[in-house]
């Protein structure tokens, strides 16, 4: 067994409807060390909330996991009853969801939802919550007197920080981050994520981080995994990835993002629209809007495979290419990245 | 660039009253906002939200009447109810291209209003035909399948590219762009935004591009505004944005651009805030927030001057 905190194998995800099954997460196998942020990019519809949903098991109808092993710190979260769902939720990870800021009640002070988090979990008296739910304020850079505002009279950007504080109420050791600053205006964000960082230098806490925003994901996260059609295609330490994507889909989002900096040379993007669920293109699902697709990727799906430099990719070219080669090629690149 | 151009905001100010208690409260969310844009010409403009990029396109598009200052067209000055002439030439695309398609008609309706309203085609087959044009003009093909799917069968880059075809019925000189890809998939957005340079190349038109969105506006535009509090605070070259830029705000806007290439420890340029919409103090309405602020800010606008070329800064302290 290896250390990771978790890991997370051969996932599935069916959404069960009248039409039938469909499968939204198929077979997506990850690890997340101690400490490690992690993001899931990809498109809407890939899957990447529905992963996060499923590793703190809050999957809504029509959802089901119907297959595959998550474990965090070796306990097996599939099947653990409601007791032990409720000491591995919040405690050991948390959740920061994408609408975040409009989850804060209006009617009580944030001080009273902060201390009902830490009340309920840690058993201890209303009185020490409420000097707990100060620190965490302070913490997330709130002055320790804001316990007694209400939801509504503080920031967007504001509210965002006291649901990261009340993730971090009970010092879990995975948060997972779903779109956290999407609402949010770059500057607010930025100052948000800086923060994250501290605080997970200071805690020790690892992430899983999703969002849309490749340049973001790429700066913030020390690893990325991309989704394609509830496929893990490729996963990749990020800088490595962000100087050499190995498939063509990523290869495709990179291209699809203007950068600040460079030649204002014309992207080409991803050609045509995410496929329908319903009916999966066969072999490789990215083969219909793939540039160097071939016979193969239309009848037989790759598998993920891992390479050189902690890197997996999923897809027939990378197999194609004489593996010594591909190790050399991958070798100077790291050594080049590594000064 | 000698021509007239093709929209002139001039002294642009828009005073929102609102209520709060028995106190009248005034919002002051443009202020003095003046630009040409010439014909064929895509201009930009940046800011968070309350810079009053949004309510610029409102003015043009004449959702909402400036308080005071004119806006002229072809250089007419507008006053009073624009007719369908200035409809068929100023269009509107918007950010949410589920918000902006009714759910219970399809594709094929929604582009086929503009053309017969406008009389830019009569009679079925003629109408069809138009719609069919359109819709492979902006690259939903086959455009007979497109034409008579309903929206929620579409997806969102499809969606919005149905709006395109839609502002593009009445051949428009001028389209306000008010975030058009802000909520599409990251894979789907170039597409989108290639289409509308397409559009500009081939057909000559011009376009307000609000984005928050710095590289965006790098790639798409010609110009950039970039906006604070309802002020425009500089001007300037994208190509030379990263580079060139003197404003204390834009400096805080590029340093909170998340980098690929890891950065995110790398201090940012000044901290967040808002601005003081409500009953604002004179002066420089950055000057608050502003690590170069000088008591001299406080007192009056600065006025936006002339660095070289196009490149305007609305900033005495950084210029001097």
């Amino acid at each position: 067994m290896s250390d990771a905190l978790l890991t997370v194998e051969d996932l599935c995800v069916d959404y069960v409807t009248e039409r039938g099954w469909l499968r939204v997460v198929d077979k997506v196998s990850f690890e997340v060390q101690p400490g490690e942020i992690m993001g899931l990019a990809g498109e809407s519809g890939s899957g990447k909330s529905t992963i996060i949903q499923a590793i703190l098991r809050v999957l809504k109808a029509p959802g089901v996991i119907t297959g595959g092993t998550v474990r965090f710190d070796g306990k097996d979260v599939l099947a653990l009853d409601k007791r032990g769902l409720r000491g591995l939720r919040w405690c050991d990870i948390s959740l920061v969801c994408q609408s975040a800021m409009n989850a804060l009640n209006p009617v009580i002070t944030i001080g009273e939802q902060l201390g009902d988090a830490i009340e309920a979990h840690e058993g201890v008296r209303r009185s020490q919550a409420l000097v707990r739910a100060r620190e965490l304020l302070e913490l997330v850079g709130i002055e320790g007197s804001r316990v007694h505002a209400y939801a509504h009279e503080l920031s967007g950007g504001m509210r965002q920080r006291v649901v990261i504080a009340m993730a971090l109420a009970l010092r879990p050791r995975l948060v997972l981050m779903d779109e956290p600053t999407t609402a949010l205006d770059v500057v607010v964000q930025k100052e948000i994520l800086q923060q994250i960082i501290r605080l997970r230098r200071e805690l020790g806490f690892a992430v899983i981080f999703i969002t849309h925003d490749l340049s973001l994901m790429f700066e913030l996260c020390t690893h990325v995994g991309v989704l394609y059609a509830g496929r893990l295609v490729e996963h990749a330490p990020s800088q490595a990835l962000f100087e050499r994507p190995m498939h063509p889909y990523t290869l495709g989002l990179m291209r699809s993002f203007p950068d600040l900096h460079g030649e204002g040379d014309d992207l080409v993007g991803v050609p045509g629209n995410p496929p329908d669920l319903w009916k999966p293109p066969k072999g490789c699902r990215f083969h219909p809007r793939c540039p160097q697709a071939f016979a193969d990727c239309s009848t037989r799906a790759p598998q993920l495979r891992a390479l050189v430099g902690h890197r997996h990719a999923a897809c027939h070219l990378v197999d194609q290419v004489d593996q010594l080669d591909q190790l050399d090629q991958l070798d100077q690149v790291d050594q080049e990245e590594s000064p | 660039m000698s021509s007239q151009p093709l929209l002139e905001l001039d002294q642009l100010v828009k005073v929102y009253e609102g209520r709060d208690g028995l106190k009248t409260t005034r919002v002051r969310a443009l202020n003095h906002v003046s630009l040409a844009l010439h014909r064929g010409e895509a201009l930009a403009l940046v800011g968070e939200s309350g810079s009053g990029k949004s309510t610029t396109a409102k003015m043009v598009a004449r959702l909402e009447r400036p308080t005071s200052g004119t806006i002229r067209f072809d250089g007419k000055a507008l006053s009073g109810r624009v007719g369908l002439a200035y409809r068929s030439r100023v269009q509107m695309i918007f950010q949410d291209p589920f918000g902006s398609l009714n759910p219970v008609h399809r594709v094929a309706h929604h582009i086929a209003r503009p053309l017969i309203r406008h009389g830019k085609a009569r009679g079925k087959a003629e109408v069809r035909e138009r719609v069919l044009e359109l819709l492979e003009t902006v690259g939903l093909t086959p455009a007979a399948d497109f034409a008579d799917k309903f929206p929620h069968e579409c997806s969102g880059g499809q969606r919005q590219r149905v709006a395109i075809a839609r502002a593009l019925a009445v051949d428009p000189e001028l389209i306000l762009a008010d975030e058009p890809t802000s909520m599409l998939d990251v894979s789907l957005r170039i597409g989108v935004l290639n289409l509308l340079r397409e559009l500009k190349r081939e057909r000559g038109i011009a376009y307000l591009f609000i984005t928050h969105d710095l590289a965006s506006a790098r790639y798409f535009a010609d110009r950039v505004f970039v906006m604070y509090a309802g002020t425009v605070v500089e001007c300037l070259d994208p190509e030379h944005l990263g580079e060139q830029a003197k404003h204390p705000y834009t400096k805080l806007l590029l340093s909170a651009v998340p980098d690929p290439r890891g950065g995110i420890e790398r201090p940012l340029e000044g901290a967040s805030g808002s601005a003081k919409l409500v009953d604002p103090p004179p002066g420089c309405p950055f000057a608050p927030r502003c690590s170069h602020a000088q008591p001299s800010c406080a007192k009056a606008l600065p006025e936006l001057v002339t660095v070289e070329g196009q490149h305007e800064v609305r900033c005495p302290v950084v210029l001097a």
